[in-house]
């Protein structure tokens, strides 16, 4: 929890819009990454990032301080909404079709660059969702491992095994071949 | 080559969020704070959503869209309804209930937000979103009703009504959109 994190969590839940109004600028980029890179569309994923934060604001009552930090709390929201997204929708992504510039800041990459991105947001999708999970924390939110485990309710062994597995899987799809 | 794919890994966090959707989003949300009934907790989630009608028809009536007398039945049918057409706790319906309703509060949110950008609006419109209105929120009085039995099937049927009333919103939604 970072400083004066767990004092606008208290102000939101006694009800301070503003306070939820400044956690929501801290963590709604991360989740609209962690969404938007898990299903590849990025009407859908501004939509499920906006049920995530009206989801989290109507019920923040229900937030306890013990030991999990809030956007773990907020993680767990996402990974619902995606999971419930695929449940009711079916849709079949159709990644190829994305405009990578339009998600992408313009920091000066190249097109190479920016195939090579595209690329790899195509094979993330490809992934288990537990996988896709554990490569967005680690390498691109950059949470150590014991974070990424207390998100994920699993022990830090078996995120590193995963963590694993889904570099092995991404090479492979990457390559062409398919996953174990 | 584990190297380079963490660094190209790295690199997608420049995804970003548009700032206008992000602006957007954010004034939603919070602005449920504005209405003076919305207390963020399960009890009262009903209550901004009825909010929510109530601002929608207040629009209409305010920009004289729609006829008086209608708004204010509108009005009353949707007082009517009280704060409670989702099923009780305790049983499989809640949650995809719940859910629901999340979607319904986020398409009023939505289409509150189109009317309050939309400067004009053309009467034979107003009127199909004044009936588009008036048969949501009469799925929604249903729902309440049979969900007030403790028959299952009356309580599967309670979900339908509230299904046929997201439905009923979002061509409201694709109306005003146009």
């Amino acid at each position: 929890m970072l400083d004066g994190e767990e004092k606008l969590i208290r102000e939101a839940i006694a009800g301070e819009a503003s306070a939820f109004g400044l956690l929501y600028d801290k963590y709604q980029p991360v989740i609209y990454r962690f969404i938007y890179i898990k299903i590849g569309h990025r009407e859908e994923a501004e939509d499920l990032t906006h049920q995530v934060f009206l989801r989290a604001w109507e019920n923040i009552y229900t937030y306890e301080f013990r030991g999990f930090s809030f956007s773990s709390w907020l993680y767990s929201i996402a990974r619902n909404k995606v999971i419930d997204h695929y449940r009711t929708r079916k849709i079949t992504i159709d990644i190829e079709s994305i405009q990578i510039s339009e998600e992408i800041k313009p920091n000066e990459k190249t097109i190479d660059e920016k195939l090579e991105i595209k690329k790899i947001k195509n094979a993330i999708t490809k992934l288990r969702p537990v996988e896709q999970d554990v490569l967005i924390m680690r390498f691109i939110e950059e949470l150590s491992p014991k974070e990424v485990a207390g998100i994920l309710k699993k022990s830090e062994g078996s995120i590193r095994l995963i963590q694993h597995k889904a570099l092995k899987n991404l090479k492979k799809i990457l390559n062409g071949q398919g996953t174990d | 080559m584990d190297k380079e794919l963490i660094k190209i890994l790295k690199s997608l966090k420049t995804v970003q969020p548009g700032q206008d959707y992000s602006n957007r989003s954010r004034h939603l949300i919070l602005s449920l704070k504005n209405d003076e009934s919305f207390v963020p907790n399960f009890n009262n989630d009903k209550k901004s959503v009825y909010a929510d009608y109530a601002n929608i028809l207040d629009w209409l009536s305010f920009h004289k869209v729609a006829a008086t007398v209608g708004v204010v039945g509108a009005f009353v049918l949707i007082i009517l309804l009280t704060i409670s057409y989702l099923p009780g706790r305790g049983n499989g319906l809640v949650a995809e209930a719940d859910e629901i309703n999340s979607s319904i509060q986020i398409k009023l949110d939505e289409i509150e937000y189109y009317l309050n950008n939309q400067q004009t609006i053309a009467s034979s419109t107003a009127d199909q979103l004044q009936t588009l209105l008036f048969e949501s929120a009469k799925n929604l009085e249903e729902a309440k009703a049979l969900s007030a039995s403790s028959n299952p099937d009356d309580l599967s049927k309670a979900l339908e009504k509230i299904k046929t009333a997201q439905e009923t919103l979002l061509q409201i939604n694709s109306l005003i959109s146009q």
